[in-house]
């Protein structure tokens, strides 16, 4: 008998603590989905015409805007942040993309973007940017080397929403 | 005859009275067939009720809050114990024991049902933060700001669409990009 109300008590307890964390968990999600934000690191390469398949819809206007034949997607990061808080996206060869969501009007979404680069322990700070742009749809900020092997080029598109 | 008549109305005020137990088989007999021959006797005997036992008429006092609180404990006591002190009361019969057993279960099963719903609503209402969308660039682009670190220097470009881009040329003018 007393087995039954020990077991009793810890699923009770079990559950409260089910209950609090599915609270605790979409409280604070629906806080951080305020914004969702996306980040592409893509190369851009003299050295072949490959296009990423993710990057295919955007293939002619980053042909047209950028002197580069082939563009591959190095990586993708997609997050949530808050209003005014920064969502990292670390990128390739040391690069880090800093986007902070600032504002929403309509289907129009303001950010502020910074690229650093790792240098040694700290971070050089390499752009930053304030933007409004269509929700959901894509900013390409680039140019930057991403190594001293090749002459290929670092773009990040960035996006929220 | 007049003493017989006395006799019989004197055991007739006896079952009035309801003390039928003092009369004998015969007087009982005898009264028997003096009701038969005489319908009035009978009739007035048919109205009589026999007097209340004084008992019965009597406020009993109701049982207090003590006395109601120790009932339902010991009840109680009964239908959550399957041995010991409560066993001995015998107020939880056969058929009511799986009752018992289930208001005894209905916790766990709750917290399980909690539990199982909550799974539920979080595998339902939960999106993978890497689900992303679909890239397509933005033809709306305002800058309101742009610094170039570094000793860089760099350029908006728009596009006939109202499409943006921002290329940034390093110091060590690497680049041949836009």
């Amino acid at each position: 008998m007393r087995n039954l109300r020990v077991m009793n008590a810890a699923l009770l307890c079990a559950a409260l603590m089910c209950a609090w964390s599915g609270v605790a968990a979409a409280w604070a999600d629906d806080k951080n989905k305020s914004y969702e934000v996306s980040v592409y690191a893509i190369r851009a390469t003299k050295s072949n015409s490959t296009i990423s398949p993710e990057l295919k819809p955007i293939a002619k206007s980053l042909k047209q805007r950028f002197n580069y034949a082939g563009f591959k997607l190095e990586t993708k990061k997609n997050g949530k942040a808050a209003k005014g808080k920064t969502f990292n996206a670390i990128l390739t060869s040391g690069y880090k993309a800093k986007v902070t969501p600032l504002e929403r009007k309509g289907d129009r979404v303001k950010l502020r973007i910074e690229i650093t680069k790792k240098a040694g322990k700290k971070e050089k700070k390499l752009t930053s940017t304030t933007v409004t742009i269509n929700s959901g749809q894509f900013l390409p900020v680039g140019g930057w080397k991403i190594d001293t092997k090749s002459s290929d080029v670092l773009i990040v598109a960035v996006s929220g929403k | 005859m007049t003493d017989a008549r006395e006799n019989m109305e004197e055991l007739l005020s006896r079952v009035a009275a309801g003390r039928l137990d003092d009369l004998t088989p015969e007087q009982i007999d005898a009264l028997e067939v003096y009701l038969n021959d005489t319908p009035a006797a009978a009739e007035q005997l048919a109205e009589v009720r026999p007097a209340t036992d004084a008992a019965l008429g009597q406020d009993l006092p109701t049982p207090t809050s003590t006395e109601w609180e120790n009932v339902w404990g010991n009840v109680e006591a009964g239908v959550e114990t399957d041995s010991g002190a409560g066993a001995n009361m015998h107020v939880a019969p056969v058929s009511n024991r799986s009752i018992a057993k289930g208001a005894r279960l209905w916790r766990p099963a709750a917290a399980l049902a909690a539990c199982v719903a909550l799974m539920l609503v979080w595998r339902v209402t939960s999106k993978p933060a890497d689900a992303g969308w679909e890239i397509k660039l933005s033809d709306h682009v305002v800058v309101h700001d742009l610094e170039i670190y570094d000793d860089g220097a760099g350029f908006i470009a728009f596009d006939d669409d109202g499409a943006a881009m921002i290329w940034v040329f390093e110091a060590n003018g690497s680049q041949e990009g836009a």
